[in-house]
C-alpha cells in the first residue's frame, strides 16, 4: 500500500469515520427507498397476478352499456366455442347503503367462479342474500359475519333487501371490496353494469397459451358481429396491461425516492468534501513534509483520492447493509400493519450496484477538490513555523465565479420551478445554486466576519473581536469551511420549517377562501346544544327572515335571507372580507340546482327576493357552496327587519376536529334541529379530512429529508471538531503573549457565534426561498395562491441551536482541556505544538 | 567498529580518496522575498562549494540567510538566479517531479523540528523515502543503523511517544538509511538541551565518519560548530568566510 495512504488513514481517525458514517446514511435511503418501490411492484404485481389466475381470457365489455343484452349474449355464444370451459360475464353495480349500522357507499359484483381467493372466515356469497366482503372493508365499518348490509335505491331512497355477510376475504382484491352471487346481483336495488366476461377454456387446454391465442381470435370474431367496441384480452395481455396502469405509480415513487435520496447525497457530498478539506488542512505541514523527504506531488493527490475511494466503498458498503436492514424491517412492519400481502423485500441487484457506485463515484468525487489541494502543497510549507505561517491567499477569483455563475443559474432555476410548478427543476437547480453558494462563500464569509468583527470592536471597544477579524484574514479558508458546515445544516432545516408552515398556511388560507365558515344551520335554536360540543369552540345566531326567491319569469323558491354582523364574522369566520356589500349577496349552491336554476353554476347572478311586509330587495348573488340550501346571505344595511329567532346558527370547530367528531356534531343538529332544517356541516369536514392529509405529508416528508439532516449534523460536529487542534496552538501562543485564559475562551466562542450569524443570515435566507420555492413546485397548477409562513418561534429555535453548535463543541473542549497555560508554549517543553522563534537562544559566535 | 566506505549503491564513495570531490556547488545564487520596497534578499550572489565525506557547519547572525540557503541547496525552494549542482546533478530548471527524486534519492534532510510523520512508527518514517521511491530496503543496513542509534527498541513507537532527542535521533536514522549524497540539518540540536544536543553532534559526525556522508549544518552554537570540519560564515546573505577546523578528532571524543 501507499504508505502516504496508510499514515492518511491512521491519522483520519474520527474524521474518516463521521464522512464514512454520512455516505453510509445517504447511501442507505437510496437503497432503502429502491428496495421498498422493488417490493411494492412485486406486491402489486403478484396481486394483478392472483387476479388473473384461472381466467385464460377475458373480455372487457364495460363499454357496451347502451344494450344491457348483449354482453350475457355474448357470454352465452363463447361458453359455446368448442375450446371454453366456462364463461362468466361479471356485473357490477354501486349505491349508498346502511353498512353495519353506518351510512356508506356500496360497491358490489359478481365473485368470478375460478378466481382463487382465500376466506380468513366464513365461506363466498351463494344465495341471492348473501354477500362476502374483504377484511380491509370489513375493518373499516367494523363488519363481523352475521352482520347485515341494507343497500338503498338511489332513486328513491327506499331500503332494498339486506345482505347478510356470510364470509371475508384475506387481501386486496382489484375485482372490489364486496361481492354477491349471480342471483344477489339480480336483488340489488340498483342496476348492474357489465364489467367483463372471464372466459376458462376446457380443463385440458387450461392456461396453455397457444390455445389461449386461438380462441382469443374466434371470440374476436364473435366481436366483430356483436359488440366492435370490446376487446378480448389473454391471461398474459391482462396481467402486463394491469402492470401498465401500475408502471405510473411506481415512477412516481421512484421519483420521490430519487429526489430525496438525491438530496441525501448531496449533503453528503458537501459534507465529505468538507471533511477532507478539514483532513487536508490539518496534515498540511505532514504534507509538507512528506514532500520534502521525497513524495511526489502525484503521491499525495492519489493517496488523498485513494482514501476518498476507500472510504467510499466502505461506506457505501455500510450503507447497502443498512438500506437493506431498514427496508426489510418497513417491510415487516407494512406487513403487519397495512398489508398483509406485502411482498418480502428482497436485496436486488440495481440496488446494490446503485448504493454501491452512486456511494463510491461521490465519495471519489468528493475528495477531488481536497485531493488536488494536497497535491499543491510545497515542501517549504514543513519548514515554517506554525504561528507564522503566512496567510491564506486572497480570494480565488475563479471559485468565486464559478461560485456567482452556478448561483446565479441555480437561483434562477430555483425560481422558474416555482413558477412553473415543476419539483425535479426545482431539485436540481436548489442543488446547483446552493453549491454556487458554497463556492462563493470563500469570498464573502471571511469578510463579513471580518467586518462584524470590527464592528464589534468598535463597539465594545474589547481586543477579542479584533483579533477575531484579524484571523478571519489570517485564516479565511478554515473560517469558510466551518461556516459552509453550518450554513448546509440550517439551509436544510430552515427549508423544511418553513415549507412546512409554507404548505400548511396556503392550504388553510385556500380552505378559508373556500369555507370561510364551518358549519351553519337554518335554525336559531341549536346554540346549547352545539356548544355542548368538544368540536365547536364557537357559534353565533345570525338573524334573518324567511323570504322568496322571485325569478324574472315570475317562479318562486322558498329562500332564507340572513345578515351577519362584523363581530359574528370576526368570532366565527376564518376570514373577514366575506359579508357582501349593500346590493350583494350570497347565494347558497341550492339556487343553481334545480329546474330553474339562477345561473350558470358558479356564475354571479341577479336574484329578487320578496317577503312579507317588506320593500322587494334587488341583489347581485355570488355563489357560496358553505351556505345551508336556500340562504342568502345579504349587506345589513339591506333595510329588512331582520330577527334572530328566525335567523341562523353558524359554528366555528377547533382546529383539530376530527372527521368523526364532525359527524358526531352533524347528528346533533339533525336531532335537535330535526331532519328537514337544512345545515351543512361541509366545510369543516373538508378541514378535518385535509388537515389529515396536510399532518399525514408532512410527517412523510420529514421522515424522507430526516437522513439528508442527520447527515448534516454530522458535517458540522465534524467541520466543528476540526480547528480544536488548530486551535490549542494558536490559543497557546495567544496566551504565551499575555491573553488571558478567559479571553482565549472568548475568542473561540466570538469567533464561533460570529459564524452561526452569518450562516443562519445566509442559510435562513436561502431556507426561506427555497421553502416558498419548493411548495409552490409541488402545487400542481395556479389553482391556488401560496402564502409565505415564516413561523418565527421554530426559526428562533433553530437558530438558538445553531449558536449552541457552533460555540459549545470547541469552547467546551478548550474549557476541559483547562484552557492553554504560557507555559505549553515554551519551545523546550512541547516542540510540535509551539515554537516560538522569539525565545530561542541568543546568538554567539 | 563500523566500516568506513561503504557501498551507496552504484555510488561508491571512498572518504579518503574523495576528501577534495565537491558534494554540492552553488553558483551567484540570488533569493528575493516579496517586491518592492519590502523586497527581502536573503542572498545576494552567494556561491560556496561544500567538499564531500565532510562535516561543514554554516553560522552566522539571525536573517543572514543560513536557513534560505539550505533551502535552495536541499531543493527544497528555488532560486531566483545562480545555479545549484548536487554531486552531478543540476537542480536548476528541473521539473517538480525530477526535483522530487533527486530530494528522495539525494538528499537528507533534518529539521530544527517537526521531523517525522505523527502517524508512522519510528521505522516506518524511516524507511519513508525508500517507500516512496519503491526502492528495495536495505534490512541489514537499517538494522545496523538503528542499533548504532539506539532505536532497536524504539523502533515500532510513533513520535509521540518518543523523546525530542530519539525523534532527531529517528530523522538522522531516516537521513542516514536512504544513503543520499549530503545531508542537510538546519539547526538541529536547536530544540535539544545540552545532552541530547550532544548525542545529535555525535550522530552527524559518525555519519561523515564512519558512513562516509556529507553533512551541511547551520547551528548558532560554536559548540555545536566546533565539531565540524569546517565552518562557512554568512552575513547578510554573503559568504563571508570559511574557516578549517583542526583535524578532526578522533571518534568517540571522551
Ligand atoms: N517566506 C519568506 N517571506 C519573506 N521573507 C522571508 C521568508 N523567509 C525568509 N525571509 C527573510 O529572509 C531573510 C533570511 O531568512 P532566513 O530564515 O534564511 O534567516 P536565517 O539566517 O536562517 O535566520 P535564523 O538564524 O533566525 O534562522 C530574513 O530577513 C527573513 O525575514
Ligand atoms: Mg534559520
Amino acid at each position: 500500500m501507499n504508505p502516504v495512504l496508510r499514515a492518511n488513514l491512521r491519522s483520519g481517525g474520527t474524521r474518516l469515520f463521521a464522512a464514512g458514517a454520512a455516505i453510509a446514511v445517504a447511501v442507505a435511503f437510496v437503497v432503502t427507498s429502491l428496495l421498498m418501490v422493488d417490493a411494492f411492484s412485486r406486491t402489486m404485481e403478484s396481486q394483478a397476478e392472483a387476479e388473473a389466475a384461472g381466467a385464460d381470457l377475458m373480455v372487457e365489455v364495460s363499454g357496451l352499456v347502451d344494450d344491457p343484452q348483449t354482453p350475457a349474449a355474448l357470454a352465452d355464444q363463447i361458453q359455446d366455442l368448442d375450446d371454453v370451459g366456462d364463461a362468466q360475464l361479471i356485473r357490477s353495480a354501486f349505491a349508498p347503503a346502511e353498512i353495519g349500522g353506518r351510512d356508506g357507499f356500496l360497491g358490489v359484483s359478481e365473485l368470478p367462479e375460478h378466481l382463487p381467493v382465500e376466506f380468513t372466515e366464513g365461506r363466498a356469497a351463494e344465495a341471492a342474500d348473501e354477500i362476502t366482503v374483504t377484511e380491509q372493508f370489513a375493518d373499516a365499518y367494523g363488519l363481523t359475519v352475521g352482520d347485515a348490509v341494507t343497500p338503498e335505491d338511489p332513486a328513491t331512497g327506499d331500503a332494498g333487501d339486506p345482505y347478510t355477510v356470510v364470509g371475508l376475504i384475506s387481501g386486496i382484491q382489484r375485482a372490489g371490496s364486496a361481492f354477491v352471487s349471480p342471483a344477489g346481483m339480480d336483488a340489488f336495488p340498483e342496476e348492474a353494469f357489465p364489467e367483463s366476461i372471464r372466459v376458462v377454456l376446457a380443463e385440458s387446454l387450461h392456461g396453455d397459451a397457444g390455445a389461449q391465442r386461438i380462441v382469443q381470435e374466434q371470440i374476436q370474431d364473435l366481436i366483430e358481429q356483436h359488440a366492435p367496441e370490446a376487446s378480448v384480452l389473454t391471461h398474459e395481455e391482462i396481467v402486463e396491461a394491469w402492470l401498465e396502469d401500475l408502471a405510473g405509480t411506481s415512477d412516481i415513487l421512484v421519483t420521490i425516492g430519487l429526489g430525496f435520496g438525491a438530496i441525501a447525497v448531496f449533503v453528503a457530498g458537501l459534507v465529505i468534501t468538507n471533511t477532507f478539506g478539514v483532513l487536508v488542512a490539518s496534515r498540511m505541514s505532514t504534507l509538507a513534509l512528506l514532500r520534502a523527504v521525497g513524495a511526489t506531488a502525484r503521491q499525495l493527490k492519489q493517496a488523498t483520492l485513494a482514501e476518498g475511494a476507500l472510504l467510499g466503498v466502505v461506506g457505501s458498503a455500510v450503507g447497502v447493509l443498512l438500506g437493506f436492514g431498514a427496508a426489510y424491517g418497513l417491510g415487516t412492519a407494512a406487513r403487519g400493519l397495512w398489508l398483509e400481502d406485502f411482498a418480502p423485500v428482497r436485496l436486488t441487484v440495481v440496488a446494490v450496484v446503485v448504493g454501491l457506485v452512486l456511494g463510491t463515484v461521490v465519495t471519489g468525487a468528493a475528495s477531488l477538490f481536497p485531493a488536488l489541494r494536497a497535491g499543491r502543497t510545497s515542501p517549504m510549507q514543513a519548514l515554517r513555523p506554525a504561528d507564522v505561517a503566512p496567510a491564506e491567499g486572497g480570494v480565488p477569483r475563479v471559485r468565486t465565479t464559478i461560485g456567482v455563475v452556478l448561483g446565479v443559474l441555480g437561483l434562477g432555476a430555483v425560481v422558474a420551478a416555482a413558477l412553473l410548478h415543476s419539483p425535479l427543476l426545482g431539485v436540481a437547480g436548489a442543488m446547483l445554486g446552493f453549491l454556487g453558494v458554497l463556492l462563493a462563500a470563500r469570498a464573502i464569509v471571511p469578510a463579513v466576519v471580518r467586518g462584524l468583527g470590527l464592528l464589534l470592536a468598535r463597539i465594545t471597544g474589547g481586543e477579542v473581536p479584533r483579533l477575531v477579524a484579524q484571523n478571519a484574514r489570517q485564516t479565511p479558508g478554515r473560517l469558510t469551511t466551518t461556516t459552509s458546515a453550518l450554513l448546509i445544516g440550517v439551509t436544510l432545516v430552515v427549508t423544511m420549517t418553513v415549507g412546512a408552515a409554507t404548505a400548511q398556511r396556503s392550504l388553510d388560507e385556500e380552505q378559508a377562501d373556500r369555507y370561510p365558515v364551518d358549519a351553519a344551520v337554518a335554525s336559531a335554536d341549536v346554540g346549547a346544544a352545539v356548544d355542548a360540543e368538544d368540536a365547536v369552540t364557537g357559534s353565533a345566531t345570525v338573524p334573518g327572515e324567511p323570504a322568496e326567491e322571485t325569478t324574472e319569469d315570475g317562479a318562486q323558491a322558498p329562500a332564507q335571507v340572513v345578515a351577519a354582523s362584523a363581530e359574528t364574522v370576526a368570532e366565527i369566520a376564518r376570514r373577514d372580507d366575506l359579508l357582501p356589500e349593500p346590493g350583494q349577496a350570497l347565494l347558497s349552491a341550492s339556487f343553481y340546482e334545480g329546474e330553474q336554476p339562477v345561473a350558470q353554476w358558479g356564475e354571479t347572478a341577479t336574484v329578487t327576493l320578496k317577503a312579507a311586509g317588506e320593500e322587494p330587495l334587488q341583489v347581485q348573488g355570488e355563489m357560496a357552496g358553505w351556505l345551508p340550501p336556500g340562504t342568502v346571505v345579504v349587506s345589513s344595511a339591506a333595510g329588512w327587519d331582520l330577527q334572530e329567532a328566525e335567523g341562523q346558527t353558524w359554528m366555528r370547530f377547533s382546529d383539530t376536529a376530527t372527521v368523526d367528531e364532525v359527524m358526531q356534531v352533524s347528528g346533533t343538529l339533525t336531532d335537535v334541529a330535526g331532519a328537514e332544517t337544512p345545515a351543512t356541516v361541509e366545510a369543516a369536514l373538508s378541514r378535518a379530512s385535509i388537515s389529515g392529509v396536510i399532518d399525514t405529508v408532512l410527517l412523510v416528508v420529514l421522515i424522507l429529508l430526516a437522513a439528508s439532516v442527520v447527515v448534516a449534523v454530522i458535517g458540522v460536529s465534524n467541520t466543528l471538531a476540526l480547528s480544536v487542534f488548530e486551535r490549542r496552538r494558536e490559543a497557546a501562543l495567544l496566551r504565551a503573549l499575555g491573553l488571558s485564559r478567559g479571553g482565549v475562551r472568548r475568542l473561540v466562542s466570538t469567533e464561533a457565534v460570529l459564524m452561526a450569524v452569518v450562516a443562519l443570515l445566509i442559510g435562513g435566507g436561502l431556507g426561506v426561498f427555497f421553502g416558498w420555492a419548493g411548495v409552490s413546485s409541488l402545487v400542481a397548477e395556479d389553482v391556488m395562491g401560496v402564502a409565505l409562513a415564516v413561523p418565527w418561534g421554530r426559526l428562533g429555535l433553530i437558530a438558538a441551536a445553531a449558536l449552541a453548535a457552533a460555540s459549545s463543541p470547541p469552547a467546551l473542549r478548550l474549557a476541559l482541556w483547562g484552557g492553554p497555560s504560557p507555559r505549553r508554549a515554551s519551545p523546550r517543553s512541547s516542540p510540535p505544538l509551539l515554537r516560538l522563534r522569539c525565545l530561542r537562544v541568543p546568538f554567539q559566535v | 567498529m563500523l566500516r568506513c566506505g561503504l557501498t551507496w549503491g552504484d555510488r561508491t564513495v571512498d572518504p579518503m580518496t574523495h576528501t577534495s570531490a565537491v558534494a554540492v556547488k552553488a553558483t551567484d545564487l540570488i533569493k528575493t522575498y516579496g517586491t518592492g520596497d519590502a523586497a527581502v534578499r536573503p542572498l545576494k550572489r552567494l556561491s560556496l562549494e561544500i567538499p564531500a565525506a565532510r562535516f561543514t557547519a554554516v553560522m552566522g547572525p539571525s536573517g543572514s540567510g543560513k536557513s534560505t540557503l539550505m533551502h535552495v541547496l536541499a531543493g527544497l525552494d528555488a532560486p531566483d538566479g545562480g545555479s545549484v549542482i548536487v554531486g552531478d546533478v543540476e537542480l536548476t530548471g528541473l521539473d517538480d517531479r525530477r526535483l522530487t527524486r533527486v530530494r528522495r534519492e539525494r538528499i537528507g534532510f533534518i529539521f530544527q523540528a517537526y521531523n517525522l510523520v505523527p502517524s508512522m512508527t519510528a521505522q516506518e518514517n524511516i524507511l519513508l523515502p525508500s517507500r516512496l521511491g519503491r526502492a528495495s530496503v536495505d534490512r541489514a543496513f537499517l538494522e545496523l543503523v538503528a542499533e548504532r542509534l539506539g532505536l532497536t527498541e524504539r523502533l515500532h513507537h510513533r513520535p509521540f511517544e518518543l523523546s525530542g532527542g530519539q525523534q532527531q535521533r529517528v530523522a538522522v536514522a531516516r537521513a542516514l538509511v536512504s544513503r543520499p549524497d549530503v545531508i542537510f540539518a538546519d539547526e538541529p540540536t536547536g530544540n535539544l538541551d545540552q545532552a541530547a544536543g550532544a548525542e545529535v553532534l555525535d550522530l552527524l559526525r559518525a555519519a561523515v565518519d564512519e558512513f562516509g556522508q556529507t553533512v551541511i549544518m547551520v547551528t548558532h552554537d560554536a559548540g555545536a560548530a566546533a565539531r565540524a570540519d569546517r565552518t562557512v560564515l554568512l552575513a547578510d546573505g554573503r559568504l563571508v568566510d570559511t574557516l578549517e577546523a583542526p583535524p578532526p578528532r578522533s571518534w568517540p571524543p571522551r
